[in-house]
């Protein structure tokens, strides 16, 4: 891995370093809904589950726009 | 995957998501807001006209409904009663505040119910026989759930919104194709920053949109249920109806000849014992002219939206037919908590929220992007950001193949 001149990481011609991080969230949203659908009735410890896998992805967003004000620059 | 190939989809993506744009924008701000519908009614919805202040609502499971239901009546003889609404000891549990009966009533002349603007509504306290027409003032919440909900176009507005739908979750697969060209070597969320304001977006465009890939394609989907849905509600309601044997009754007998609601909430009930009863649809509405329909959910958050329906004659209370809804139409009842995300806690509500608004967020930045590459092309005659576009060597030598200038 090297940077290049606009800072962003990159490793050549790997397509698998794209991949890893959206099909990991895709498939916690996936499997919190279907707990939740499983669970029923919205108050089981599976159904807190699903809410929490959920709960994942925008947190990784969340992380990105945060960092924004960390490093006080666009 | 061709060059070629990966132009074309972009040309769906792109078109797609500014057709629909403008109404996701909206469908996501109302949406995000429509999730705390529940906290907004208390904050700044209208107060109830009446309360039934009780400790025992259990006492109202035998309360009389008929004598204020013709009360009512009487006081709107122009009116038909069209639905009644049945609290149950969970609602109170959760909210005495809105342990309250409904009634909803449309002028006699309007078959079908669809002249939303004539109809009058009244809530009742059934054991003190008092009650109260809907208040007038503006209900903001409900306002925001009918431009969410039809754009206050009704049923058409419903069928265009399915529309957009369909071309959101157009949009929301091309681009979930077209990712991998784009950010190929390229570890996921990289921002490039210090070039151009184009550049950024689409980054934060690629990041958000495959970050809540799986929620706005669970948007998409119940979305399109619970529009497109109507349809298919409305087409098997009419193929039970025309399966029903003819209902006997006596030539020119009128609608006054029909058996009282209490004798129907005594059936539904004894039909679903260990349901809540909730509705009672008069006669003239979807059913025709000589059935009550009875709609009873199970107790909880998730299921408790799949109805379970009873038809009852209207002429001698007597139960006809119970409805086994195909799996077609639970799923369209199931897609009700899964778009609205009311299934949960206030935690998974926030989620939601914040999911909710992403969509806003790509309907913003793939506007902009698209004006700023319209403006480049318009003016210029050239897409230079092309080359730049991805920068990374390997994606930069993708993007030098895809002609055309795609972001």
């Amino acid at each position: 891995m090297k940077a290049t001149r606009n800072s962003v990481p990159v490793s050549r011609g790997s397509w698998p370093r794209t991949w890893p991080a959206p099909v990991a969230l895709f498939v916690i949203f996936a499997l919190g809904v279907a707990l939740i659908v499983f669970a029923g009735d919205g108050n089981s410890v599976l159904s807190h589950a699903g809410e929490a896998c959920v709960a994942i992805s925008p947190l990784v967003i969340l992380y990105k726009f945060l960092n924004i004000f960390r490093r006080n620059s666009l | 995957m061709q060059p070629q190939t990966i132009k074309k989809l972009h040309s769906w993506h792109a078109w797609s998501g500014l057709l629909s744009g403008i109404n996701i924008f909206i469908l996501s701000v109302t949406g995000a807001i429509l999730v705390f519908v529940h906290e907004l009614h208390h904050a700044i919805g209208p107060e109830l006209p009446l309360h039934i202040t009780t400790d025992r609502p259990e006492a109202y499971a035998d309360a009389p409904l008929a004598p204020v239901v013709a009360a009512m009546q009487a006081e709107n003889p122009a009116a038909v009663p069209a639905g009644l609404g049945i609290p149950t000891v969970a609602d109170h549990a959760e909210d005495p505040d809105h342990f309250i009966y409904f009634l909803e009533m449309h002028p006699a002349d309007d078959v079908g119910g669809s002249d939303h603007d004539r109809h009058i509504a009244y809530f009742f306290d059934p054991l003190t026989r008092e009650f109260a027409p809907k208040s007038d003032v503006v209900d903001i919440p409900e306002w925001i759930w009918y431009l969410h909900a039809n754009l206050f176009l009704g049923f058409a507005g419903q069928i265009f919104l399915g529309i957009v739908g369909i071309a959101f979750l157009i949009s929301t697969v091309t681009g979930l194709i077209i990712y991998g060209p784009f950010m190929k070597g390229v570890f996921f969320g990289a921002l490039r920053r210090g070039l151009t304001w184009r550049l950024l977006l689409a980054d934060w465009h690629k990041l958000i949109g495959i970050g809540t890939l799986g929620f706005n394609l669970l948007m998409a989907v119940t979305g399109i249920l619970l529009t497109l849905g109507q349809v298919l509600i409305n087409l098997y309601s009419y193929s039970v109806i025309s399966s029903l044997e003819p209902v006997a009754f006596e030539e020119g007998a009128s609608r006054h000849a029909i058996v009282s609601v209490d004798q129907v909430v005594a059936t539904a009930r004894e039909t679903f014992p260990d349901k809540n009863l909730r509705w009672i649809s008069f006669p003239g509405q979807l059913q025709g002219d000589h059935h009550y329909v009875a709609f009873a959910y199970e107790e909880g958050r998730f299921f408790s939206r799949i109805p379970y329906v009873a038809l009852i004659n209207a002429y001698d209370a007597e139960l006809s037919l119970t409805v086994d809804l195909p799996w077609y139409i639970t799923m369209i009842y199931i897609a009700v908590p899964l778009h609205f995300g009311d299934f949960g806690g206030l935690p998974l509500r926030i989620v939601y929220a914040f999911f909710g608004l992403s969509a806003g967020a790509l309907s913003v930045t793939g506007f902009i992007m698209y004006a700023i590459k319209y403006r480049r092309r318009r003016y210029e005659g050239v897409d230079s950001d092309v080359a730049n576009q991805n920068t990374p060597a390997a994606s930069r030598e993708t993007a030098r193949s895809i002609s055309g200038g795609l972001s």
